[in-house]
Parts: C-alpha cells; structure tokens; sequence
C-alpha cells in the first residue's frame, strides 16, 4: 500500500475509513510552523473556520486541507455585463429578481446535471448553516448535522432550503428536460451562454478549460438567503482538493516524512502552484502576494473576489456518520429520485423529505442495536 | 487374451504411460481455465453468498444478520420497482432482438446481396464499440437541443419542442430499448447467419419448386431448422436484459426519478453508491437477482420446443 494517499472517496467511505484508524492523526501538524513563515503556525494561517469545520472524526484530524474547493454558482461576467443583470445580490429577494430578468431573456437562470440531481445542493445545501446563524443556532445545528442527530430531513432548515429551491423552480430558474443533462452539457450550456448559471463547483475552469471560449470571464456567486444587505453570505467549501493522508500501517519514519512533507504542502509555494491547476487556496495570506493571485485560475479567484466583497462565511457539509443500514441508502435514494420533480413543484417536498426522516430513523434504530 | 510371442508386460507399461500423458494434457489443458473459474467465478459467488449474510461496509467490522438482508429486500419497493423496469425489458428486447436479426440474417443469406459483406459489417459494427461510446452516441441522439432524433422527425414536420427523450420519465425507459436492440442485433445476425448456412440449399430448391414464398420458407424450414439457436440466443438475451446495467448507468444513471432503474444498477449503487456502502445487502439483491435467472433460464427451457429437426 501507498505510504500517502490523495483522498478521492467515493461519498462517505472516506468517514468510514478514518472512523477504522486506517490513516495516521494529523492534529499536531495545525500547531506546527509553517516553514515558509517562521513562528507562524499553520492554525492561525488557514482560512477562517477551517479548522472548526473541518472534516474530523471525534475532534481528531486525519487529513489537513491543502486546498479548498468552493460550490456555489458560476456564471459568465461578459454575459452579465450585457444584459445589465445584478452579479452580486445580497438579499433574497434581489436573487429572485436576478432570476426574474434572466428568465425573462429566455435563458435558463441555473442549470445542473440532472442525470447527478444531488447537484443542485451545490448552490443551496449551504444556506442551512446560513439560516441557522441567522437564528442564533449555528453550534447546535452544525453539531446535529455533523451527526445526522434526528429530526435531519424535516429539520426547519433542511425543509426552509427545499422551500426555497421549489420557490425559483416555479419561477422556472431550472432548465426544460433537466434530467436528461449531464456534467458537460450543463457546462456546456453556460458556456454558450443558454444558462445564466450552473450551480457546480471551482474546478469547472480547469475542467471545461478546452472549451471555453473567447471572451468569457469567470464569475462567483453564492445565493443569498438573508433579507438585509448586512447578512452574511456562506460559501461552501470543502477539503479534498489535494490533501495528502497518511496510512497508519507504514514504519514511524515513513509517517514522520510524510507528515513533514504534509507541511510542506501548506506552503504559499505550492497553494499558488496548485492555483494554476484550479485548486483554490486554503491560505489567508495568500492574497498578500499579488504574484500569488495572479496564478490561480479565474473561477477560483471568482470565489476570493466573492468572498472579499461580501459579508462572506466558508462552511462545509461534511459528516462524522455513516450508516451501513440500506434505510440510509434508500432515504438518500428517494431524495436523489425525487430531487427534478420537488424542485419544480411537480412533487411535495414535505412529504418526500418525511419519508425520508423515516427511513433515517430505521437506519439510525438499527446502528444503536 | 495374450496373443503369442506378444510382450503383454511392455504394451501394459504402455498403456499406463498413454493414460499418464493423457491426464497430464487434461490438466494443463483445463487446468489454467479451471482454476481461473475457481478463483475468479465460482469463489467470489460463494463469498457473496456468505456477504448476503452480513451487515457490511466493506472496512469497518461486519456484523452477522441472518436472513435480515433477505427480508428488508423483499420489503423493499425499489426492488419490486426495478424488477418491473427489467421485466419490461426483458419482454422487448429479446423479441424484438431475435427478429430483427433472423430476418436480416435470412435476407444476407437468402438474397443474395451484392454489397452483403458490407452489411454484415455495418450491423456489427456496434458490437465491437465499447459500451460507454454505444450510451454517448445514443444521449446525443436524444438530447433536446442538437438530437438527431429531434432534426429527424423536425424532417418530417414533427415539431418536439427540443424534448429531451431521456428527460422524461414517460420515455427514458422505451428509449433505451432502441440501444438495447441496435447494439445486440449485429452479433445475431452473425449466428442466425451461421446457422442458416448449415440448411441444405436442397430443401429451399423443393420449397420453391413447389410454390413457397420466403415467408413461408423462413417460418417453415429455417427457423424450425435452427430452433436450437434461437433458443440458446433467447436465453442469452433475457439473463442480459435482467443483469445488464452498464447501458441505463452512464445514459440515465437510473432516472429521471429512477424511471429507468433496474436491478443491476440499484444494486451496483448500494454496494458502491456515494452515499451507500452495504455490500451485504448488495449480495443479498446479488442473490436474488441469481435465483431469478435460474427459474428465467427453466421457464425457457420448459415452454421453448425442443424438437431437433434433422434433415
């Protein structure tokens, strides 16, 4: 087996295998000094929360994120510019006007890959934390999320962000024939400018990078679910873009090299080499160096730009629980099955996600067993 | 008896060493295949019996469950859902599969086509595309904004909107027919071809003297005469229409709204699902799936004729 391996799991095998104690503990590399910048460690350098919510089993680290990857919605700045439509909304109600009008053009506000429907949670499963903190219960929801802790489906939040998504699907945001389309038509489909939006992640530059074409400039934008301008505006982030874990069976100088070399992938070197490739940064000095910007690619630094110019909050959506139950699996089936018809309304998403509540509580009953 | 100033003892030492050569050559003639099967076919299967009994992710410790897997399955509506999905299937494509392919085989055979080499392969040109270019050809054939299906039927003044016959949960699953069909048909074609070839010309000579026409000769000489071939095709195609999967997974991934699942796919995501790692109760649809085409394979071998024509 590799000594180091680049996390790549398939959905939560990744939990399960850290909850198994393949991968060596990682927790001491936040206290240790960065070797690019002396007497700063690597805790106090890393975007704000990183640290709190990032991925770990029971308080323990077993993977440090050397890049980040943003989700939300990509959309092309030129198209924007000509059509006068507003590039950076702050309220609810001034996204569904920027819906409104771009319908109005007959182009399809937000598109996504149908055929994977669970993508449309890139630009909305992060608004349940953003709804949270508005209320005051960010701590508890993010602790009761990271567990699955039940009521999950029909939580206030979980059903507010469905509430929200069948609102602009009647507005008629999302494309005709959804299901039918997959990663590169959706793509494709901003690219040509026949969707104002694609709710997809960072990467989509370096993916779609042969065929981009002339004139075409990289936007970012995260949907805003407050209703004043002072709201802050989360972006999801998650770790995996790069990090390195360690497998935990390997001989102590190996895993001792490995960690040091783990380090060594903090630096502002490599955050800007990985940059090119469109990897977003996790350092927040990065910016400092003008030459470092200059490097990443323009859908990252769309996100930067975003983040900079709004009241603006990393979160991610990782999970420390898994279930090996098939209720889990099915639960999360019927949603992914139901997803096209609950967003355009065809379909009750209250009565979807209390099914799904059920099946979780089998799921659940059956672990404690 | 000992012949008469025959060495007996020597022809004896003989024997023995033909005997010894010939299990030598079995050996290494069946062996490699043999222990092939073993350690690639038939152990994996015993394994997956044993997983069918477990609660399981594949990395953390599995717990013994019994017969539950077996139970939640039969409770399982998308099992029953899917299983609907393949009976649909299972009924058109075969059908459809074997006529078409034994009436174009009877046509290149029969007619006597100049260019009939190049149809042999044009029709089986699909076959030896990889399953991945078939699915993408045909998602392009069927997307809404630059189908081909849509151009072709604008040709005829059929306006469709721009319909995505993938999109629909009204279509998706009668539009994988088509590929189903149009990806299997060359390789039948091929077979039929084959057989057909081993009717003696005699008998079409006497058809046609005493007046038959090709329909009659293809319903009452061919195909009775190479039964034997359709049967084994029929079966071949059902247990494909039952375990094939890799078709609906990379054109519909199962929808939209798992209109287009069937029982292959579910299980192939519950074992390996992003958010679903249960390789027991994967093993548990695994077994099912494999009961199911054992009483398929019976249900053909009953109700197929089995008359062996000679001529």
């Amino acid at each position: 087996m590799f000594d180091i391996i680049s996390p790549s799991f398939n959905g939560d095998a990744g939990t399960i295998a850290q909850k198994e104690g393949l991968f060596e503990e990682l927790t001491d590399l936040w206290d240790r000094e960065v070797p690019d910048k002396k007497g700063v460690k690597l805790k106090d350098v890393v975007l704000p929360n990183t640290m709190e919510y990032s991925a770990k089993i029971d308080g323990k680290f077993y993977q440090i994120p050397m890049g980040a990857y943003a989700l939300g919605l990509f959309y092309d700045k030129t198209l924007f510019e000509k059509n006068g439509w507003n590039q950076n909304p702050k309220t609810w109600d001034e996204f569904k006007k920027l819906v409104s009008d771009i319908k109005a053009k007959g182009i399809i506000p937000i598109t996504y890959p149908g055929v994977y429907p669970d993508y449309i949670y890139f630009g909305f499963r992060i608004k349940m934390f953003e709804m949270a903190e508005k209320k005051g219960t960010l701590d508890q929801f993010t602790k009761d999320y990271r567990s699955f802790k039940q009521p999950f489906y029909t939580s206030t939040e979980y059903k507010e962000m469905w509430n929200r998504i069948t609102e602009l699907g009647k507005m008629g945001a999302y494309p005709d024939g959804v299901a039918a389309i997959n990663h590169t038509q959706s793509q494709m489909q901003l690219l040509q400018g026949k969707a104002a939006m694609a709710a997809t992640g960072d990467w989509v530059e370096n993916e779609m990078k042969d065929s981009i074409p002339d004139g075409f400039k990289w936007g970012f934008m995260s949907i805003p679910f407050g209703d004043s301008a002072n709201d802050k505006i989360w972006i999801e982030n998650g770790i995996g873009a790069g990090s390195m874990m360690i497998w935990k069976n390997k001989p102590e100088n190996v895993k001792k090299w490995a960690k040091e070399f783990n380090l060594f992938l903090m630096t502002n070197e490599i955050q800007a080499f990985n940059g090119k490739f469109g990897i977003s940064p996790i350092r927040k000095d990065f910016a400092d160096d003008p030459k470092n910007l200059e490097q990443l690619q323009s859908a990252p630094r769309a996100v930067l730009e975003f983040a900079k110019n709004n009241k603006s909050q990393y979160g991610t959506t990782v999970q420390d629980v898994s279930f090996s139950h098939p209720s889990a699996a099915r639960a999360t089936k019927l949603l992914q099955d139901s997803i096209i018809d609950m967003a355009t309304g065809k379909k009750d998403s209250g009565a979807v996600l209390e099914e799904a509540e059920k099946l979780l509580k089998e799921a659940i009953d059956s672990s404690k067993k | 008896m000992a012949q008469p100033g025959v060495n007996t003892a020597g022809s004896g030492g003989l024997l023995r060493k033909n005997k010894v050569q010939k299990r030598i050559f079995i050996f290494f003639a069946i062996g490699p295949s043999f222990l092939g099967y073993l350690l690639f076919t038939l152990y994996p299967n015993i394994l997956s019996v044993y997983y069918s009994l477990l609660e399981w992710n594949g990395i953390s410790a599995s717990k013994f469950i019994g017969l539950d897997n077996y139970i939640y399955m039969f409770k399982d509506n998308f099992v029953w859902t899917s299983l609907y999905h393949n009976l649909i299937l299972m009924i058109t494509v075969p059908i459809l599969t074997i006529y078409i392919s034994v009436f174009l085989a009877y046509l290149l055979n029969n007619k006597g086509y100049l260019e009939s080499a190049f149809y042999k392969v044009l029709f089986f040109l699909p076959n030896v595309l990889a399953i991945v270019v078939v699915a993408l050809l045909w998602r392009f054939i069927y997307d809404g904004e630059y189908g081909m299906l849509n151009a072709f039927l604008k040709l005829f003044g059929i306006e469709t909107n721009n319909f995505y016959w993938l999109g629909d949960t009204r279509t998706a699953l009668w539009a994988i027919l088509p590929v189903s069909i149009w990806s299997g048909v060359g390789l039948y074609i091929i077979i039929f071809m084959n057989a057909m070839k081993g009717i003696p010309a005699s008998l079409y000579e006497s058809a046609i003297l005493d007046g038959a026409t090709h329909m009659q000769r293809l319903f009452k000489i061919t195909m009775p005469l190479i039964n034997p071939v359709i049967r084994v095709s029929a079966l071949f195609l059902v247990l494909g229409a039952f375990k094939g999967f890799e078709l609906i997974l990379i054109m519909t991934n199962g929808g939209p709204s798992g209109s287009t699942e069937v029982i292959g796919s579910y299980m192939f995501n519950m074992a390996f699902g992003k958010n679903s790692h249960n390789y027991g109760y994967a093993s548990a649809i695994g077994m099912f799936l494999f009961i199911i085409m054992v009483v398929a394979k019976m249900i053909i071998d009953k109700f197929s004729k089995r008359d062996e024509i000679e001529f």
